[in-house]
């Protein structure tokens, strides 16, 4: 999908922190209600899923209407328990995932 | 006497409020506003510069050179400053967009992005954020600068309003719910809410133009490109703020 | 990017700059109809009794664009909810957005931005391992910019 997106992750946590989370993708959130200077109605066109995965467990997932800003934003809270993988992946109407991956060092 | 320098006072005052430092867009801002644009993990603007800096490296056009192959890192072009004159046709003025534009066309053989191309806003707002907290640069042009300043005070438009009516005679007043801004530049290519995106300072300067019912006019044009380094000009002392986020 | 210069523009924006100066009163303080929890979540938790509180909404009084309103949402303590869901009762869709948290959440807390298509009451909904539903709710206001612009 090659969308842009930027996560903030820190580089290292203690173990048993409460560690926050930011992600954000550039998106348009078309939400199938406007329409163009033609008058035609614009498509919906959303991301309607949005997971967060620690070492393959599950941190938050969420679905999204189209409610949800263009660009979407979330915030949220792991708890560091171990180094490895923090992956992110979006999903669009289209069924098109777009994946990122930060790491962490838990000491 | 004392009558005289009440007189004095008096002519000394419009002098006094030209002599005010300018304020940034962000000064009239909410602070939902000001949050976002506080922290580059929420600031939506912060996807086009990371969009920008990829398409810095990103080789094209006939010769597969990239932005990178000529100029190095894109970090050397902090202290750039544009609009500036065209040095093999002097008559014609470029701002950063332009330029790029022409060096894609001339110099790498590539088609041009497109003025408000999303590319083109990724790339100029990438350039501009490596200037941020640094004082806007502006190149000293007597002329253009009055060009530009004509422009800033011509009324037009159906509701036949001058640019100077709002964001000079009537910044800081309310307008509806909005405070209205001194028309500050230091922040673009900015994050607009009402855009849902990053969009070019001649974007905005259309969307005035609209506003107040008038032919805008193309953007990248010599009269905006003008205006816009009157405005830089007149923002002397403002720290670049790309991408800001404004409503 | 063809933009015209439209009828309501022009009208729009001779309205707003009559008002230059007059004062801070929101102009677009529309008048925030009172909500049901137990309609609003109808159709998502049925006839589940909702009772109030353990869910915490927190938004901005008053939002300057409709477009991106900050929201935090969250069950304070160690128990975790098994989802929880935001509606906008007043938006063409009221579902926002509905939240399931892992093992490897902190805490059951997020913000994020919502779309409003006007000013209204949000409502929050957690629902607890047991079953109960719990719920909130949050007014917010929209004003209006300065400036009517095309496209709004």
């Amino acid at each position: 999908m090659a969308m842009k997106v930027m996560v903030s992750v820190p580089a290292t946590a203690r173990k048993g922190d409460a560690v926050e989370i930011k992600a954000m993708a550039m998106h348009p959130m078309e939400n199938g209600l406007r329409r163009d200077n033609d008058g035609k109605v614009i498509p919906r066109f959303i991301l309607r899923k949005f997971e967060c995965r620690y070492n393959g467990e599950l941190v938050v997932d969420c679905d999204w209407h189209t409610a949800i800003s263009a660009n979407p934003y979330l915030s949220f809270f792991v708890k560091a328990v171990d180094s490895g993988k923090i992956e992110f992946a979006w999903t669009d109407d289209n069924g098109a995932v777009e994946r990122h991956t930060a790491t962490i060092a838990v000491t | 006497m004392r009558r005289v320098l009440a007189l004095l006072l008096l002519l000394a005052l419009p002098a006094l409020a030209a002599d005010r430092p300018p304020r940034s867009g962000l000064d009239y801002a909410t602070p939902g506003v000001r949050a976002m644009q506080a922290d580059d993990f929420a600031n939506p603007g912060m996807l086009w510069v990371q969009e920008g800096l990829a398409l810095w490296d990103r080789p094209g056009g006939m010769g597969g050179t990239s932005c990178a192959s000529c100029h190095g890192r894109i970090e050397g072009f902090a202290g750039i400053a544009y609009p500036r004159r065209d040095p093999r046709d002097p008559d014609k003025l470029m701002n950063l967009e332009t330029r790029i534009e022409k060096c894609r066309l001339d110099n790498m053989g590539a088609p041009p992005y497109g003025y408000e191309s999303r590319e083109l806003v990724a790339l100029t707002a990438a350039v501009r954020h490596q200037a941020r907290g640094r004082p806007v640069a502006v190149v000293e042009d007597a002329d253009a600068i009055a060009a530009g300043e004509k422009e800033f005070r011509q009324r037009r438009g159906a509701l036949d309003l001058a640019c100077a009516q709002c964001h000079e005679a009537n910044a800081g007043k309310k307008l509806r719910d909005e405070t209205i801004s001194e028309g500050q530049t230091n922040g673009f290519p900015a994050y607009r809410l009402r855009w849902q995106g990053v969009g070019s300072l001649h974007r905005r300067f259309q969307v005035c133009n609209q506003a107040v019912a008038a032919e805008p006019y193309p953007l990248g044009s010599q009269e905006y490109i003008a205006l816009e380094w009157y405005l830089a000009k007149r923002g002397a002392g403002l720290l670049v703020e790309t991408p800001a986020v404004r409503q | 990017m063809p933009r015209r210069v439209g009828r309501r523009t022009v009208l729009g924006t001779a309205a707003a700059l009559a008002a230059v100066g007059a004062g801070t009163r929101p102009a677009a303080a529309q008048t925030i109809a009172p909500v049901s929890l137990a309609a609003v979540l109808k159709p998502v938790f049925g006839d589940k009794p909702i009772q109030q509180g353990k869910v915490v909404l927190k938004l901005p009084v008053v939002a300057e664009n409709g477009g991106s309103v900050a929201v935090g949402v969250g069950v304070p303590g160690t128990e975790m909810p098994r989802r929880l869901v935001l509606v906008a009762p007043q938006n063409p869709q009221p579902l926002a957005t509905e939240i399931h948290f892992g093992p490897r959440a902190a805490r059951a807390e997020a913000t994020m931005r919502l779309r409003l298509a006007r000013s209204q009451a949000v409502v929050a909904a957690a629902e607890m391992p047991d079953g109960s539903v719990w719920a909130t709710s949050a007014e917010v206001v929209i004003t209006s910019g300065a400036c009517i612009e095309l496209g709004e």
